[in-house]
């Protein structure tokens, strides 16, 4: 009994030891690789620095000049645009294609309609915005020629958003549809019996079954969506311009690129870090939303 | 039979490799952007050309960013974590300043020398460094230039060296357009900044004093290029075409565009973009009163002092850049002339199926007169800020006293001081 307790007084180090080796790949790299590099930025963002030679340390300079700088809130208002008015067609069209697609109606055709709709997310990202740019030309594209009409899209800043806008929702509806879809598919066809025996209608069955059940998959999408949305780049500036977007339609990001490529690493870290709080803000926001609803 | 394949190919990579340092070659990169194809076809040609070079080294062209942003910001990343440089580096003029003004460039000079008399005095100028030393190399050098349809002017009965002032180029394009239905330049909004540039760069003006400060909103010279473009974005005269966007592009395939005040660089595009117009095309030099400078001066080669193999990579780029044989071979993939004196009367460059005999005198009358704007190490972020209030100004949206004040503002506040 002795000998077996001390055995086990010598095993136990070992069996503690044991999950944390375990794990340790994934530990070294997330330091070097996440941690590391986030701490890094921090620092970089109080410098001023060009990437190479010496830092001078600024403080919060960069953040005072980024905070105090029009564009800066100007390519914010345009991000929560893109945000809101991709959002919105995105999740409604996906989440009725996905009712649709579940349907017992189109059951047979499952196969056909979800890589279809899915499609777009495949297609290259950089080619599909070459295509939509064609599309928009004021002379040449196909939206013009159809029309008659000789409408800017792409050079008019009133209108420039709406070619990236329709783009974003091209792209992503099939994204989220399939997760609207794999969420539909967790959804117990005996409580959808149950509300029709009590006399549900579908739309009642949809309102009150379906979209509550749903609730935690709206919370995923939104999260993501917005995360996504914020991190807009290569849309915008591929579409409305050659390199960069004018800053009157830039998105958010161009704040840190248009930096990065002025050699400003200093003010590239401090945008980064004002778009995590921002983001970061946005998904308490949304995550509190959705605990009072439930 | 997997594991053997495997085996076979590894000792055949091992083999390769152990080959090439056992000839004693150097694997070299060049670094550029967008794509490989044009520089591997010059890289080929150098190597067949000059077997000492080939020798000595393996070429491999690789791609470094979109742009010549991109590429001088991959090149700060190699800096500053101190990963091993390219040999070559193709970058624009305008990132020079940043690069030279640090001391990071290799000094050129030696291996220019042979060929030093023969460069143009005015290129040759901007490769020089402020202590003397030869820090770039022309890639290509980018006069300002006129393009023009010789069918469709002659049509309208306008004539390229009669166009002296702005006022007359207003002119010509409306003379132009009622005549043929076609337009002589566009100006549709959002600008380029190289079109300000091109305007700028032929006065000697900078946007920021000696020191670096920036002195913008009553500069007079910014003043009159913004409202010189105004002028010509209301006046009815060019197209409402954004450069390149793909209406841009067809406009010159199906003959919308009849010409274009641009820089020398333009070429390529319409050997590309309008292929079956050869033959139609000639060259003139820019109206009279807005006669020289360049939209970004030239794209250059740079060799940084820690790359792994500066001096050859001198070597190999000066006979790239200068070698008057060799540039024969260049000129017939890439149709850029060489900006060396003895080029100027060298007939291989005055034959051009697509051009008129015009393109090589126009070239080099124009290159005398080649100046870049005094680029700042913080001009990506200049310009990003000009650009953006020159065509709110453009579109009426501002004054014109407000876009200047406004720019000036947003530098201060997000630059400071050019050369902090």
């Amino acid at each position: 009994m002795a000998k077996a307790s001390r055995t086990g007084a010598v095993n136990r180090p070992r069996r503690q030891i044991a999950p944390y080796l375990f794990i340790l790949p994934f530990l070294i790299s997330f330091l070097a690789f996440f941690l590391m590099p986030v701490i890094y930025s921090i620092v970089i963002s109080l410098m001023k620095y060009k990437g190479y030679g010496t830092m001078k340390y600024v403080g919060v300079d960069n953040y005072r000049r980024l905070l105090t700088y029009g564009a800066m809130w100007n390519s914010l208002l345009n991000t929560l645009e893109y945000f809101v008015l991709g959002m919105i067609p995105v999740m409604i069209f996906a989440f009725l294609l996905a009712v649709v697609v579940r349907s017992n109606a189109m059951a047979r055709w499952q196969r056909v309609y979800k890589p279809l709709i899915f499609l777009p997310q495949v297609c290259a990202v950089v080619a599909s915005a070459l295509v939509f740019k064609v599309i928009f030309g004021t002379n040449v594209g196909a939206i013009n020629q159809v029309l008659g009409t000789s409408i800017n899209f792409l050079g008019d800043s009133k209108l420039m958003k709406l070619p990236v806008i329709c783009m974003l929702i091209w792209r992503n509806t099939g994204w989220y549809f399939i997760i609207f879809l794999s969420g539909l598919t967790t959804i117990s066809d005996d409580l959808i019996e149950a509300a029709k025996i009590d006399g549900a209608s579908s739309a009642q069955t949809m309102f009150y079954v379906t979209i509550p059940v749903m609730k935690p998959i709206f919370m995923l999408t939104f999260i993501t969506y917005a995360i996504g949305a914020f991190k807009l780049y290569t849309e915008p500036n591929l579409i409305l311009a050659k390199e960069e977007a004018p800053l009157a339609v830039a998105p958010f990001v161009n704040m840190i690129t248009t930096n990065i490529n002025s050699g400003a690493l200093g003010m590239a870290c401090a945008a980064g870090w004002i778009l995590v709080v921002i983001i970061m803000l946005l998904t308490l926001a949304q995550m509190r939303m959705f605990k009072e609803g439930q | 039979m997997k594991k053997l394949l495997v085996l076979v190919l590894t000792l055949g990579l091992l083999a390769m490799s152990f080959g090439a340092m056992a000839e004693g070659k150097v694997a070299m990169e060049m670094a550029v952007w967008n794509s490989v194809e044009t520089y591997e076809q010059i890289n080929d040609a150098l190597l067949a050309q000059f077997p000492e070079i080939a020798e000595q080294a393996d070429i491999e062209v690789v791609i470094e960013g979109d742009g010549d942003t991109g590429v001088a910001q991959k090149m700060r990343l190699l800096l500053g974590s101190g990963e091993e440089l390219p040999d070559m580096v193709r970058v624009n003029y305008a990132q020079f300043a940043e690069f030279e003004s640090a001391g990071l460039l290799y000094d050129l000079s030696e291996a220019v020398e042979p060929y030093k008399d023969d460069i143009i005095p005015a290129v040759l100028d901007m490769m020089t460094g402020e202590d003397g030393g030869i820090y770039c190399l022309p890639q290509e050098a980018k006069p300002k230039v006129w393009y023009y349809r010789t069918d469709v002017f002659e049509q309208a009965g306008v004539d390229p060296a009669e166009v002296k002032t702005a006022e007359d180029f207003i002119e010509a394009g409306k003379k132009v357009h009622e005549a043929t239905g076609t337009w002589i330049e566009n100006y549709g909004t959002p600008l380029n900044a190289y079109d300000l540039m091109m305007i700028l760069s032929g006065k000697d003006f900078s946007f920021t004093d000696e020191n670096g400060d920036f002195d913008f909103a009553d500069n007079e010279i910014i003043r009159e290029a913004f409202e010189r473009l105004k002028s010509y974005h209301d006046s009815g005269a060019f197209a409402d075409i954004e450069e390149w966007s793909a209406d841009w592009q067809a406009a010159f395939t199906d003959g919308t565009l009849s010409s274009q005040l641009i820089a020398s660089w333009m070429k390529m595009h319409l050997l590309t973009w309008a292929p079956d117009q050869a033959g139609l095309w000639g060259c003139a030099q820019w109206p009279e009163e807005m006669r020289g400078g360049s939209d970004a001066g030239m794209g250059i080669w740079i060799v940084f002092k820690d790359a792994p193999h500066a001096a050859l990579a001198a070597d190999i780029l000066a006979k790239y850049s200068f070698d008057p044989e060799f540039r024969h071979t260049v000129y017939s993939i890439n149709a850029v002339i060489p900006p060396l004196e003895s080029a100027k009367t060298d007939e291989f460059y005055a034959t051009s199926d697509y051009f008129d005999a015009s393109l090589r005198d126009v070239y080099f009358e124009a290159l005398e007169d080649l100046r870049a704007y005094p680029y700042e190490p913080t001009f990506s972020a200049e310009q990003t800020i000009i650009r953006d209030y020159l065509n709110e100004y453009l579109n009426g949206n501002i004054t014109l006293d407000e876009a200047l004040g406004n720019a000036q503002a947003d530098m201060i506040n997000q630059i400071g001081n050019a050369y902090d």
